[in-house]
């Protein structure tokens, strides 16, 4: 509000003694021409931040490991990669908007914002050493982020979520995307509404959410897992710690999990209309089973090496399979 | 010594000083860059969050107290909770993605009725043990807080159904949370992607399926503990996915 006030007072005097000057002008003898000099490019704005407000940035300095990068996008890709040493590599460019930029040796911060109400397309690349915080949001486009190392925070509505190689705490949300990840040691939470998440080498408490999503978790070696959907099928395929607690719940989804060789666990089995395969000898409790508009509802529970870790596995009409890591996968049988 | 405090930088330490738990310096430090930024200030009172240090707050008791003060905003029956013991009131907000999302944030946090839920459960607790939970712990634990007292409802609702017939109350703060909900994605409409819209209507269309077959078989079977803990994490994904809607940036 105060720059557009200064530029309103810095044109209206400008316009005011325009007049004067020009008739100033006239009175003088004719000067011979100058040439002309070479348009000067568009100096950027400073904003609030210390940073600047350009169109298009493209450009490396000195960042060290331990930064942050925090990077907010509205229609388009957003791509973070590893650099070789301690530089940052930047490019981002907006086609009618103008980015905020705020540039450190420990931090990096682009904002694409809309000017006139008009924004187009815009793209962020960048390249940081290994070990920086990504931060990242797009509305409708990809978030990429490999190689870092440490946390990685990656948002979008209708673009996909694509990380690799990340640590620490790592949350990873989209609408309509997918959520694809591997390498990733740390709590993960990662969530989509209709987009899959699918998650792959996981060292480290999991959250996964999907509403019509597929879930797949494979490679996992975690303490605690939750995955929940609504009619996607989830996938479980890794270690059961023994003090660990692991629960896989879906409405109308299929649950399918694959369970290592020497595990301690006590498994809770539940399913109202499904049906449940095990390769894995169960016991059915009597107690628990119903009879409801001529179908049967399922729960069983049963320990397998002296028991151990809580694992729940329940839906309402999804089928469930159990399996031994390894073996072929059971064969279903509706009941 | 004090250093000067960027927007960006007041942005990530925001939840910190309005818990108090900023240190000193840095404290200071948000708190001369907020009197002095027209754009943060706004931002606060956006959020209706006193231009002060949060930590020099008196404390307040929550009880029922707070409860009568959300219920008088949307106009909703108390719920039946026991009492809890005193404890220091910690506010705990977020800054929003845009400025845009602050009004729809604020009014996700104050109008919805499981907000009781969420404070009872973090007022029951001293301001260390809060400052040591994660964002994701507490989001774990209100989830967890909001199916515990569903399932406990349900449990109510199908031994009530044969006597009485009548719905206890947090059914009713229910249909009126999602019904706020889905008013404020309803006014949000035209700024979301058409696109993103039409998949958000399919899958609540689909959890609206998913919550009839439930309620359908836990009519059947009322003690049925697989129908009522699975129809408990349908309703509360429904409330997860009209937050997220109500709070989603909007298109270009």
């Amino acid at each position: 509000m105060t720059r557009l006030t200064l530029r309103f007072l810095a044109a209206a005097t400008l316009a005011w003694s325009a007049a004067p000057l020009a008739a100033l002008h006239a009175q003088r003898p004719e000067r011979p021409e100058r040439p002309e000099r070479p348009e000067r490019p568009e100096r950027p704005e400073r904003n609030d931040r210390g940073g600047e407000d350009v169109t298009k940035v493209d450009t490396s300095f000195a960042f060290g490991p331990g930064g942050t990068v925090d990077l907010t996008q509205i229609s388009g890709n957003v791509t973070v990669t590893v650099s070789r040493g301690r530089e940052a590599r930047v490019f981002a460019t907006t086609e009618y908007g103008y980015l905020r930029t705020e540039f450190s040796s420990t931090r990096i911060s682009i904002e694409v914002r809309s000017r006139r109400n008009r924004m187009g397309e815009s793209e962020f690349r960048l390249q940081v050493p290994a070990g920086t915080k990504v931060i990242a949001r797009s509305v409708s486009g990809d978030v990429t982020v490999t190689g870092m190392k440490a946390a990685v925070e990656a948002r979008s509505v209708s673009g996909s979520i694509l990380v690799d190689d990340a640590a620490d705490r790592i949350t990873l949300e989209t609408v309509s995307g997918d959520v694809v990840a591997s390498g990733l040691v740390g709590p993960v939470r990662a969530q989509s509404v209709s987009g899959d998440v699918k998650l792959l080498g996981i060292t480290g408490d999991v959250d996964a959410e999907s509403v019509s999503g597929e879930i797949s978790l494979r490679d996992a070696k975690s303490g605690n897992v939750r995955a929940e959907s609504v009619s996607g099928s989830i996938e479980y395929r890794g270690t059961i710690d023994k003090a660990g607690r692991y629960e896989f719940k879906s409405h109308s989804g299929d649950v399918d999990m694959a369970i290592p060789d020497g595990v301690g666990a006590s498994f809770t089995v539940s399913t109202f209309s499904g049906t449940v395969d095990s390769q894995i000898p169960m016991t059915l409790q009597p107690s628990d089973e119903m009879r409801s508009g001529g179908r049967r509802s399922k729960s069983m529970e049963f320990s397998v090496g002296g028991g151990g870790a809580r694992v729940t596995v329940r839906t309402f009409s999804g089928d469930i399979t159990i399996e031994k890591a390894g073996a072929r996968p059971a064969k279903r049988s509706k009941e | 010594m004090t250093t000067t405090m960027t927007c960006a930088q007041v942005d990530t330490q925001l939840a910190e000083w309005l818990e108090g738990t900023l240190a000193a310096p840095a404290a200071h430090a948000v708190r001369v860059h907020v009197a002095g930024c027209s754009r943060c200030s706004a931002a606060l009172t956006a959020l209706d969050v006193p231009l002060g240090d949060a930590a020099a707050l008196p404390e307040l008791q929550p009880a029922h107290d707070l409860w009568a003060g959300i219920e008088e905003r949307i106009a909703t029956p108390v719920v039946a909770l026991a009492a809890r013991p005193a404890a220091p009131l910690v506010v705990r907000r977020r800054f929003g993605w845009v400025a845009q999302t602050a009004a729809a944030v604020a009014l996700v946090t104050v109008s919805t009725g499981t907000t009781w839920m969420y404070a009872s459960r973090v007022l029951s607790k001293t301001t260390n043990e809060i400052a040591a939970l994660s964002r994701d712990e507490i989001r774990t634990q209100t989830r967890e807080s909001i199916r515990s007292t569903i399932r406990g409802t349900l449990r109510g609702e199908a031994r009530a159904v044969s006597t009485e017939g009548s719905l206890p109350s947090i059914e009713h703060t229910y249909d009126l949370e999602v019904g706020a909900l889905r008013d404020i994605l309803l006014q949000r409409r035209a700024e979301l992607d058409p696109a993103t819209v039409a998949v958000l209507d399919r899958n609540l269309r689909l959890i609206d399926r998913a919550i009839a077959e439930s309620r359908e078989a836990l009519a059947r079977n009322p003690a049925n503990q697989v129908i009522g803990d699975q129809l408990a994490v349908t309703l509360d994904k429904k409330l997860q996915l009209l937050r997220t809607a109500a709070l989603l940036p909007p298109r270009a």
